[in-house]
């Protein structure tokens, strides 16, 4: 893959493996530095890049790896930058949007973003990549170098610890 | 068990939604990130290909170093051999009764000049093998 090619490659991805950089940091800044990281780092190894079936899932694993060291040597996650509202990152709703959204749905989003927050990074990231990249079990066991019944393991435990967590929090359809 | 498997739909559903909503990065961050890497990969070439360059150098220096220490090298062993056989010979002569002295103080001086070439060749052909062991 030459300069021009990963140009290319970069242009076609780079609002995905950005907005998962942001899912992971959860702080702009972080998710910046983070992003560039992961894509120096995918600059430098680019002559693998030719030989893989999904680059965008390799990026993607620069970017869960890099994290993790990241958050391994700070030893806490608040240890690397405050945690902000990540909704502030994104496309803003029109005011018209957010009048018309419904209240619920805002308190439900909400919740499900702190739930998000108590996971843990193992469990995390497997969820971040399924529902936001649409990664199938096996697409994330081959990105994260794991078995795919670990996968299916930690997506399971994230979807009962937020179930958990939004029937702890209210939300009318989760509660017994 | 009903209740269960569709809270489970539920949270699928929702989580879908969630990150959904949220895919959109302002234009202008986009476009900042863009520049900025960009800006960084062209660094990172131009750094990548100034490293080459200072290796090719250092490699050239270090091949024409070695070249050279070898031929010094050679040179000195190759005096050391001539000097050795003009001392046989002055010796040869000296027993011989052909020069003052018995030639005792010219085959004296001989090895004294003998071992100060010796030993400066020898260190010499070490020092080249040092220096071209390195540079290899």
């Amino acid at each position: 893959m030459d300069v021009t090619q990963f140009e290319n490659f970069l242009t076609l991805h780079e609002k995905d493996i950005y907005t998962f950089c942001l899912y992971l940091a959860r702080n702009q800044q972080a998710a910046e530095d983070l992003y560039q990281e992961t894509m120096l780092f995918a600059f430098e190894t680019r002559a693998d890049i030719d030989n893989l079936q999904n680059p965008k899932s390799y990026a993607l694993a620069i970017a869960a790896g890099k994290w993790k060291n990241l958050v391994r040597k700070a030893g806490r996650r608040a240890e690397i930058a405050p945690e902000i509202p990540l909704d502030s990152a994104f496309n803003a709703a029109s005011p018209a949007e957010n009048l018309t959204k419904n209240l619920e749905r805002q308190e439900l989003n909400a919740c499900i973003q702190k739930g998000l927050d108590t996971l843990k990074e193992k469990v995390r990231i497997p969820l971040i990549m399924h529902y936001y990249e649409d990664f199938s079990v096996e697409e994330i066991a081959a990105a994260l170098d794991i078995p795919t019944g670990t996968v299916k393991s930690r997506l399971h435990t994230g979807r009962k610890i937020l179930k958990k967590f939004l029937e702890k929090g209210g939300i009318h359809e989760y509660q017994e | 068990m009903n209740i269960k498997s569709s809270k489970t739909e539920k949270l699928d559903s929702d989580l879908r939604e969630f990150f959904s909503e949220r895919r959109d990065v302002p234009p202008q961050v986009k476009a900042n990130l863009h520049a900025a890497l960009l800006d960084k990969i062209a660094k990172a070439t131009e750094t990548a290909e100034v490293a080459e360059n200072q290796q090719n150098i250092g490699n050239f220096v270090h091949h024409k170093m070695e070249t050279w220490l070898y031929l010094v090298g050679f040179a000195a062993a190759v005096s050391l051999i001539f000097s050795a056989v003009v001392l046989v010979v002055i010796g040869a002569w000296g027993i011989l009764g052909m020069l003052p002295f018995g030639g005792f103080p010219i085959v004296i001086l001989g090895i004294g000049y003998y071992w100060l070439l010796s030993s400066s060749a020898a260190s010499g052909l070490l020092f080249s093998q040092k220096l071209g062991k390195r540079a290899i």
